[in-house]
């Protein structure tokens, strides 16, 4: 069955309807200007966009009771399938849920796509010469290009790491950088998640997912494939291994069942074929770390922890960690583990950091940044601070060294009590917080409850820097489920898309 | 001069534990004021020890031992020679210009930053209203005073220090919080450090806090007596270490109300007294900590 007329302009007139211009404060030394958000799908007359029509024709074809078909089938691929994640809030109600994912996949061009490859790239290179800098000559400090206050009030600067060597001068193995589109359709970066970012084996599931249940799609595409992801990984894990790529034992350390993440935690050990292991199960000896087995302690030459910082080792970090492996900052140091991500690297995503980022693109490469940020206010800088205090219902306001939604006030939709106790909370802490003008997430139609509406989003590319730097083409695309809403993380109620990225 | 240094410390656990993984600050410094010239490092049970330097430049030891055990013993021996006779001796920097000497060491090391601006409930952001709140009324903080030389404002923080609050040798625990400090009616010489770190770096100025060993009985005639007549029981001591202009590090000791000169060794040095633990662990199995006795022995070889 076709959609019909009157389905089909009810849409449109929505789309048309959420266009209203909202407006982007001024700050200091930042110009006003009226932004709509874009829409990756319709273009300005409301046709969809070329790279969409092929699908936009299927669906046309199909009729949209197919489409409700297909949606009841993938959540139900997805349950029986263990695809899940964990909330921390409303705990009385369980705190695991299927994975949200909504079927109409997010197209990216070849061109698009091989612009933010090359951003990406250039990105994370810069970033690990930072990182390298920064936990040894601190050259970028010394030059004034970054104030040295700024990292040295910085949470997530670990100064315990000094001086140590990472394997091969990489600190950032795999790396998750959000991407949004502004008004305008530029891609800019949002945020760098260089610690533990996850996220990656749900772009993979959402592939598998979607490779089930819309066959005839891909068959009107020619879709990079994103499947390969754990074997780039492996691959890359195993360059690290200080014994050799050919004598490497490799873990995914987690923290346990409780993790919101411990999924990913099964499902990378599992596609990887390497052992899923828990502090507990691992023990160093003369600096060096080992796997307890049945039959005895199996040396470890690459651990992809998924544990935090201050869990990660009991000597060096948290005394009261139980999480972690004691020593194994100091097998680290001794050059006999690869850890993965590195020790220190999160002080690289402190989004207070992020503002600094074309600097430190221009500072190691010489190069001008590929990608733009988003323009942030300093909350350490007094004009900058008086600008966003006036102007908190305009603002998006984040913890510096939050993730996932947290500690985050988005003003248009907050309350004054809310914009009152983060005025507060910036007044008493300056350097734990920045601010962003509300930037339009560019949107997408999803099918959502027999309907298609659009919902704003973003997207989560995932890098992995081995043996080079490789971006997996595509990435996860997180949704904002609710109507009108900026909030796509998922611990916060946001859903996904599969993210097509099509070869040439 | 010339001192060996002995000590051991004896950690003790309510039942056995194992996996028992630890590192110990207890090698002295071997830089421009003082030289190693001789260490050794042994345990019982015996476990093999390697050793990297921390980010704030301290030798640490580190070893482990996997196999059930319910107490430690760490032995040290350090023979160390002591090169600073007179703090005073270097050459100043005019008041006016002592701002921007220490602007130009923050640039050239910004790992100083460290001893500026962290805070910590040990070491926090003395302003007059903490100043009311801790001292009462009408009391203050010492300010950073202007063109009188860094020195002489670090002397005369000290003397504040001195005349309100009294050094016990015999006191053994350090206070948790400069709050629970000014509270007490005799305090630890960590305790005294830690206040003193506070006032230098309200002034914008390096501080760090120093912990090592004082030899209590080499004060030469002519030199003031000093501050607690009784003498220093063999233990460790703590001190401040202020970034003076034309000088460097330079010790003050807020307990005695001195300056460090050779007869103090330096064994470590921190944003405060957390940062130079002895000893810090990790072990699993049943048993609780349950302290650690040190023993320590300073002789002076000269």
């Amino acid at each position: 069955m076709r959609m019909s007329t009157n389905q089909f302009q009810s849409f449109t007139g929505q789309f048309q309807s959420m266009r209203g211009p909202t407006q982007t404060p001024a700050g200091p030394g930042r110009g006003a200007g009226q932004s709509m958000a874009f829409h990756e799908f319709y273009r300005d007359d409301f046709r969809p966009r070329e790279h969409y029509l092929p699908m936009w024709e299927h669906i046309q074809r199909t009729g949209q009771h197919l489409l409700g078909d297909k949606a009841r089938e993938a959540h139900l691929t997805l349950h029986t399938e263990g695809v899940t994640f964990t909330v921390y809030s409303n705990q009385d109600e369980g705190i695991e849920r299927v994975w949200p994912f909504d079927i109409l996949p997010r197209i990216i061009t070849a061109g698009e796509w091989a612009h933010i490859e090359a951003g990406l790239k250039q990105r994370i290179r810069a970033l690990n010469l930072f990182l390298k800098d920064l936990y040894h000559g601190q050259r970028i400090l010394k030059d004034g290009v970054i104030p040295a206050q700024l990292i040295y009030n910085g949470k997530d600067f670990r100064r315990e790491i000094m001086d140590i060597d990472a394997p091969h001068d990489i600190y950032t193995h795999i790396s998750g950088v959000d991407l949004i589109r502004d008004e305008d359709g530029r891609y800019l970066v949002l945020e760098d998640n260089l610690r533990t970012p996850s996220g990656v084996s749900y772009m993979i599931e959402n592939r598998v997912v979607e490779r089930r249940i819309l066959p005839e799609f891909f068959a009107r595409y020619r879709v990079r494939r994103v499947e390969h992801y754990p074997a780039l990984l492996l691959q890359a894990l195993r360059h690290l291994s200080p014994r050799g790529k050919d004598r490497a034992n490799i873990v995914v350390l987690t923290p346990g069942i409780y993790n919101s993440a411990y999924f990913e935690h099964t499902f990378l050990a599992k596609e990887m074929g390497v052992e899923l292991a828990e502090g507990r199960d691992l023990v160093c000896k003369n600096d060096k770390v080992y796997l307890k087995t049945t039959h005895g302690l199996e040396r470890v030459d690459v651990v992809y922890r998924r544990v935090d910082d201050d869990f990660l080792d009991p000597l060096v970090f948290r005394a009261d960690s139980v999480l972690g492996v004691a020593g194994v900052i100091n097998a680290w140091r001794a050059g006999n583990v690869a850890l993965v991500n590195a020790p220190g690297a999160g002080i690289a995503d402190d989004k207070a950091v992020y503002a600094y980022v074309p600097e430190i693109i221009r500072y190691y490469l010489g190069e001008s940044p590929i990608l733009q940020n988003v323009p942030t206010y300093q909350m350490t800088n007094p004009e900058d601070r008086a600008y966003v205090l006036d102007n908190l219902e305009r603002m998006v306001v984040k913890a510096v060294a939050e993730s996932g939604g947290y500690g985050m006030l988005m003003g248009p939709s907050s309350t004054t009590a809310q914009r009152a106790e983060f005025a507060r909370k910036i007044e008493d802490d300056p350097r734990n917080y920045i601010a962003q003008p509300v930037v339009q997430l560019s949107r997408h139609i999803c099918y959502l409850d027999g309907e298609l509406e659009s919902r704003h989003l973003d997207l989560r590319p995932f890098i992995i820097y081995g043996d080079g730097i490789d971006v997996v083409p595509g990435g996860l695309t997180r949704v904002a489920m609710t109507k009108g809403s900026l909030v796509v993380n998922s611990s916060q109620g946001g859903g996904s898309k599969d993210t097509w990225v099509l070869a040439d | 001069m010339n001192y060996r240094i002995e000590r051991i410390d004896r950690l003790h656990f309510s039942a056995a534990v194992r996996e028992h993984h630890f590192e110990c600050r207890v090698a002295p410094w071997d830089d421009a004021t003082q030289r190693l010239k001789r260490f050794e490092v042994l345990s019982e049970p015996t476990a093999d020890f390697a050793s990297h330097r921390d980010g704030f430049g301290n030798q640490v030891h580190r070893s482990a031992l996997l196999g059930a055990h319910d107490a430690l013993a760490v032995r040290v021996r350090a023979d160390v020679e002591t090169l600073l006779p007179n703090p005073f001796d270097f050459e100043p920097v005019a008041p006016a210009r002592e701002g921007a000497w220490i602007a130009d060491s923050l640039r050239q090391a910004p790992r100083l930053w460290d001893f500026v601006l962290y805070r910590s409930a040990l070491t926090p952001v003395l302003t007059p209203a903490t100043a009311t709140e801790l001292l009462g009324e009408g009391d203050c903080w010492p300010g950073p005073g202007e063109q009188v030389p860094m020195l002489e404002r670090i002397q005369q923080a000290l003397q504040w220090i001195g005349d309100r609050f009294e050094h016990d040798p015999a006191q053994r625990e350090p206070a948790q919080t400069l709050a629970e400090v000014v509270g007490r009616d005799a305090c630890h010489a960590a305790d005294l450090a830690h206040l003193a770190i506070a006032i230098v770096r309200a002034w914008g100025m390096p501080a760090r806090f120093a912990a090592g060993y004082v030899d209590a009985d080499c004060f030469e005639s002519d030199d003031d007596p000093p501050r607690t007549s009784e003498p220093l029981p063999q233990t460790l001591h703590y001190w401040m270490e202020a970034l003076v202009p034309g000088a460097g590090w330079r010790g003050f000791d807020a307990a005695r109300g001195l300056l460090a000169d050779d007869s103090y060794v330096r064994l470590a040095v921190g944003r405060d007294r957390h940062d130079v633990r002895g000893f810090r662990h990790s072990y699993k199995g049943d048993g609780e900590y349950a302290g650690v006795e040190t023993e320590i022995d300073v002789q002076r070889l000269d």
